[in-house]
């Protein structure tokens, strides 16, 4: 049964509203943005083909609504919707609402998404299909002292989450009795302000262990394949920095073992559309389900750089009611893809979100790069919104090249006007640990931009370049006292132009 | 023109000279020929120091400077000799006061405050929290003290650079 649709409209922001975008144009269908008060002038309201203002910035009033996004789609005509990730992608009402106003939802069943979007569900239904846990509760927790008796039980340190979480976002290590309630208290703030539920959950929290994610495919048929693995341990505070592919401790057999495990996991809720199961992995190559994500993901090009597949064309090909073009024996993992997460971070002031007007973007480019993002010259980062501003993404035929590849890529990739991550990135690259491979979840706790074999000729370079820009200023600021022609161009930069034409 | 530049623990002396339309600069044993270009607005520039070139990011605040450079950022002040001999006078006469404000490091919204005036404070004690791109983020006591105001109130939204607590 084909449903074919026309004209769809994306659900989103940012960098993933464009990535749809982008799809669906190369796909011919017509597409139908909605926005915020807050980003009138971004790239995807200029991108799609129609654009209808949904109300104030705060996401609540926006980008979260239900009523106002089915308002637009009934108004534009849109016959499908592509909810991205974040915002209302995991949301079962959604699209559920979706489906009852006759408009196909781009992603999992309303069943599927309620099935694995409670997380404490999530975990029983793994349990149900014989796939191995984390140790930890069975249900919500309903106050501080339940907590603490469960985190008694199975030992400190534990992780708090939220039952409706994603992202990283309402979840707390917590690794001795006296920190548990205050961190219960800002994990749960935290997840009412994201999801709009506060409900905690918590796991042991096993540690030496990496993330791995496995993402998959399945149509309407009961088909279901997977597309390899996604290695995301370099993580801060929960949240993933750089995601590659693939992973390096796992192997032809452990990929298999994996892939089949998830594919399990999403026949046992009749998973339709694209999905990701994660696992944590430990030194022993045991693996625990962690949590099913119920769409598109973030860190989803480092698996379409290696296995080829435009995941948003299959999720737009999927919900049409077309069956799997791709069978397993036909998916093969060439090269190495990784991601970095640039945001509009201060790497040098506790990673405090930089605010501010982006006044010039240089993008890196050449061989191997793809960078999704949706600023622009004059982008205003706000603080409404999540501070990743864009993901930088290379490919090449080995990891090392991939690494030397990204380094190039970063050192091209120069944003003025805020602070971003892009020298944490670049100094990441260039840590032993992470080019041996050699590294679990907790890697970023104890790397720090301490100072690199560089250090000394850097400072000295650093020194001339500041006193240089000093004795600019002051010459600029000299000649405009003496009455002379204003303008950022000293004497000797005159001179120097002067000279080079001379010489050419 | 001679400047001084402080970074880390290391001191440099830098003597700029323009000769031949060309600007030069002497650093220890070494005189460097330079050509630097602004460009972008406002922190962008492109360094040639003997053909060598480099693209960095520079931010002046005063005498305060902020070079990103090779993926490593660097603080440094940089004085001309005449700034360098008036702030050595006033270093001399200066006082320092008991009070330090506490400022928001970011712009965003108070969540709580953890703190009232006259309570007593370790290092490191949450004062205040802050929520800004949905990460709440607790702002700490930077040093032993007693609260002498609290200068905001949950709900409101704050700048970066506001005063949210008083210690004394």
């Amino acid at each position: 049964m084909l449903t074919t649709f026309r004209k769809v409209l994306v659900a989103n922001r940012g960098e993933i509203a464009v990535r749809v975008l982008r799809s669906c144009a190369e796909l011919g269908l017509h597409t139908v943005a909605v926005y915020s008060e807050a980003d009138r002038n971004a790239l995807h309201v200029r991108y799609a083909d129609e654009a209808y203002s949904i109300g104030a910035p705060p996401a609540k009033e926006s980008y979260l609504s239900i009523d106002k996004i089915l308002d637009v789609a009934r108004r534009a005509g849109a016959e499908a919707i592509h909810p991205g990730y974040g915002f209302l992608s995991e949301n079962e009402q959604f699209a559920q609402a979706c489906q009852d106003n006759g408009i196909v939802f781009i992603g999992p069943r309303a069943s599927s998404i309620a099935a694995m979007g409670d997380k404490i569900a999530a975990r029983k239904v793994a349990k149900a299909a014989g796939v191995p846990t984390v140790p930890g509760t069975d249900g919500p927790l309903a106050t501080v002292e339940e907590a603490e008796a469960f985190a008694k039980k199975f030992g400190y340190p534990i992780l708090l989450k939220a039952a409706a979480g994603g992202g990283g976002k309402g979840m707390r290590t917590v690794r001795t009795p006296d920190e548990l309630a205050s961190a219960f208290r800002l994990a749960a703030n935290e997840a009412k302000a994201a999801f709009g539920d506060g409900t905690l959950y918590l796991e042991k929290l096993l540690e030496g262990v990496r993330h791995v994610e496995i993402q998959i495919l399945g149509d309407r048929y009961g088909n279901v394949v997977h597309l390899g693995e996604r290695e995301c341990s370099i993580q801060r505070r929960r949240q993933k920095l750089i995601e590659e592919s693939p992973s390096t401790v796992v192997d032809e057999d452990l990929r298999r073992r994996m892939g089949e495990v998830a594919v399990r996991v999403a026949e046992a809720v009749n998973y339709e559309n694209a999905g990701t199961v994660e696992f944590l992995l430990d030194r022993d190559k045991n693996f625990y389900f962690l949590e099913m994500n119920t769409r598109l993901q973030v860190e989803h090009p480092i698996t379409e750089l290696v296995t080829g597949v435009d995941l948003v064309v299959e999720q737009i090909r999927i919900a049409s009611g077309r069956k799997l073009r791709l069978t397993q024996r036909n998916i093969v993992v060439k090269g190495a893809a990784i991601e970095c997460r640039v945001s509009a971070e201060d790497p040098y002031n506790d990673f405090l979100p930089s605010i501010g007007r982006i006044t010039h973007v240089y993008e890196p480019s050449g061989p191997g790069i793809r960078l999704d993002t949706s600023i622009y010259d004059g982008f205003e980062v706000s603080l409404y919104y999540d501070p990743m501003i864009a993901k930088l993404i290379v490919w090449a035929e080995t990891r090392a090249q991939a690494i030397l590849r990204m380094r190039r890529a970063l050192e091209e990739f120069k944003l003025v006007g805020i602070r971003t991550n892009i020298p944490f990135h670049l100094r990441l690259m260039e840590s032993p640990t992470f080019i041996a491979g050699r590294f679990d979840n907790s890697f970023l706790d104890s790397f720090n931009l301490a100072a690199s074999d560089e250090s000394g000729e850097h400072a000295r370079l650093a020194a001339v370049a500041a006193a240089a820009v000093a004795y600019q200023l002051k010459q600029v600021k000299s000649r405009k006292v003496d009455g002379a022609q204003p303008g950022n161009d000293s004497a000797w930069k005159l001179a120097a132009r002067r000279a080079a034409l001379r010489l050419s | 023109m001679k400047y001084y530049v402080e970074v880390d623990d290391r001191t440099f002396e830098l003597d700029f000279q323009e000769e031949d339309e060309l600007l030069y600069v002497h650093l220890g044993e070494s005189r460097l020929t330079l050509d630097l270009r602004q460009i972008s607005q406002p922190s962008l520039y492109s360094l040639l120091v003997d053909n060598r070139s480099y693209e960095i990011f520079v931010e002046a605040r005063g005498d305060e400077f902020n070079v990103l450079i090779g993926g490593e950022m660097f603080q440094l002040k940089v004085q001309d000799e005449w700034t360098r001999r008036l702030a050595n006078i006033q270093r001399k006469s200066g006082v320092e006061t008991g009070e330090l404000a506490v400022v928001a490091p970011m712009p965003g919204a108070v969540v709580a405050i953890e703190v009232s005036p006259g309570d007593e404070v370790k290092r490191g004690q949450g004062l205040v929290i802050l929520s800004a791109m949905k990460m709440e983020n607790e702002i700490k006591s930077p040093r032993v003290g007693r609260v002498k105001s609290v200068d905001v109130s949950a709900g409101q939204t704050v700048e970066q650079g506001r005063t949210l607590v008083v210690l004394e």
